[in-house]
């Protein structure tokens, strides 16, 4: 069904000690870990990253999962980006039927690329999964708030991107319940026929993109009848915190990953 | 009578949400030609069960069975949709075409008809809700009023001729004239098939004049099956579980407790007429 079992995005009310953690930590090390995943030049390091992330998602008690089912929103991705690499890029040939041939150095920048687009969504899926949007956007608010002294809106673009990440668990929802209603009268989405899948799709879309213009619009006249006037001076009503035991374990993954770069 | 639509043992869980069992146990069948209220709170798992009658949701434990016969696999969940329909609590989210007409015809059109077969049962089902095909044949749903967008979704499930109707919350943002509307639509619906009506709702009011029996569902669970007139003795438990008795009902209760008879307990114009004769008899007096 269309739309079931999309993972990627959505916050997953667990009590686990990630989904404790303060916003801005974890923000921070997913920031410094995708940096390291381009960083890293070797399948070794990716490799070892890669446990060290399992290691640490086992060791905070996060549903395994779900994370690894938001895998499956990209596995085409990972697909296309593993072909396009291994048939493209020039190297010593090593296996060639008509047209097409496959290179040592295709099939490795293959192999680093898949591997690098997987590390990253679980490390965002992870992020979105265990911080609720509106922590997010707080965190994402206080690491920018530097950016309010080159006179950069940190307070309304973050209130943005707040909404934004609000309406995505709607938005999700919100296609599950037209699908059922699309399915109950008779619309078939698991149909083996991609055209008659596609065509059942669009009745999806419609009152899709009519429901979400209305709750913006709603959403916008809510905002100005309690009289939201965004800007620096807006203070918060439950202040982030940082504990310090948090602060020590994010600063002992971030500097592994660190050195898994030099070291390894 | 043998049920059209049972449900046997049936527990429900969402996936991923960690918030529990949404159904837990439950055990209902329905008839032919019998209008089933299953009425409980918000949050009870009302919805949760319509989508199941419907075959929209596949039970995590527990069997479905149509006509006797368990309907376990997709397929069977398929064919489901073709003899149950399901009109949604929010009318916006069935409505999708850019002509009422359209949207009427999207149900039956899957079914396979065409031509003047499709035509007759888009303009029988749109005679059946009241809707005038042409005035508003041809304008989009969305600029409807509320009470018209759910004639309309009504008439897209009604237009799919189904021998179950499950309904959730369909009387909710309508006025009388609405609501009066809808039960003439179902009642007429009932009259022409043999077809079973599963009403889910918070608030008894618009099922009452049509409802056979009863069903009270709390946290998932199903409580009890009882006919009105067990209903109005026991209002006390209703009330626990959030949902009440309608005002006439509560009325016809008071009247029962008076040693009044009412020949029809459900029927405002028996209790009025009820009154009267009170009336008449203490005048007498």
């Amino acid at each position: 069904m269309a739309g079931r079992g999309i993972t990627i995005g959505q916050y997953l009310a667990v009590d686990t000690p990630l989904n404790r953690t303060d916003p801005r930590l974890k923000l921070s090390a997913v920031v410094a870990g995708v940096i390291l995943v381009f960083l890293y030049s070797t399948g070794r390091e990716l490799l070892v990253f890669g446990v060290l992330l399992l290691v640490t998602l086992l060791a905070t008690r996060l549903p395994l999962l779900p994370v690894l089912k938001s895998l499956k929103t990209v596995w085409v991705i990972v697909l296309v980006t593993f072909l396009l690499q291994a048939f493209l890029t020039p190297g010593e040939v090593m296996w060639h039927r008509g047209f097409l041939s496959v290179t040592d150095t295709g099939l490795s920048n293959g192999v680093m690329l898949s591997a690098r687009v997987v590390l990253l969504v679980i490390l965002l899926a992870a992020l979105t999964m265990t911080t609720a949007p509106l922590d997010l956007a707080d965190g994402l608010q206080s690491l920018l708030l530097p950016l309010n002294y080159l006179k950069v809106p940190v307070s309304q673009v973050t209130t943005v991107v707040s909404i934004t990440l609000m309406f995505i668990p709607g938005i999700l929802e919100q296609s599950h319940k037209l699908v059922k209603a699309q399915m109950a009268r008779g619309a078939d989405f698991e149909s083996a026929n991609l055209i008659r899948r596609v065509k059942d799709i669009v009745p999806v879309l419609v009152p899709l993109f009519v429901k979400v213009f209305h709750d913006a619009d709603d959403l916008a006249v809510a905002m100005d009848a309690r009289v939201y006037n965004g800007g620096r001076n807006r203070t918060r009503l439950y202040p982030l915190e940082i504990r310090l035991l948090e602060k020590v374990l994010t600063l002992a993954f971030i500097s592994a990953a660190v050195a898994i770069k030099f070291v390894l | 009578m043998v049920s059209r639509l049972s449900l046997e043992n049936v527990s429900y869980s969402y996936p991923l949400q960690g918030t529990g069992m949404a159904l837990r146990g439950i055990s209902l069948d329905a008839r032919p030609g019998e209008v089933l209220c299953v009425a409980g709170s918000n949050g009870s798992g009302k919805s949760t069960l319509a989508q199941v009658c419907a075959g929209l949701l596949a039970p995590t434990s527990g069997s479905v069975l149509y006509d006797g016969k368990p309907v376990g696999s997709r397929v069977r969940l398929r064919k489901l949709h073709r003899k149950v329909g399901l009109l949604f609590q929010s009318p916006e989210d069935q409505l999708f075409a850019d002509t009422v007409r359209k949207d009427i015809e999207f149900g039956p059109r899957n079914q396979g008809l065409r031509g003047d077969e499709l035509a007759g049962r888009v303009d029988e089902a749109s005679t059946l809700v009241g809707l005038s095909l042409e005035e508003t044949g041809g304008r989009s749903p969305f600029s409807l009023s509320e009470g018209e967008k759910r004639r309309v979704a009504l008439a897209g499930v009604l237009a799919m001729s189904p021998e179950v109707l499950v309904l959730d919350e369909p009387f909710i943002g309508l006025d009388r004239d609405g609501r009066e509307h809808l039960i003439g639509a179902l009642s007429s619906y009932l009259n022409r098939k043999l077809a079973t009506v599963i009403v889910v709702t918070h608030d008894l009011s618009g099922t009452w004049p049509l409802a056979d029996r009863f069903a009270l569902l709390s946290e998932g669970r199903l409580l009890v099956i009882e006919s009105k007139a067990d209903l109005m003795s026991g209002e006390a438990d209703m009330l626990a579980l959030g949902v009440q008795l309608p005002q006439w009902g509560v009325l016809a209760r008071e009247l029962l407790h008076a040693g009044i008879a009412l020949e029809d307990p459900s029927d405002p114009s028996c209790l009025a007429k009820a009154l009267a004769r009170r009336r008449e008899v203490e005048d007498g007096r």
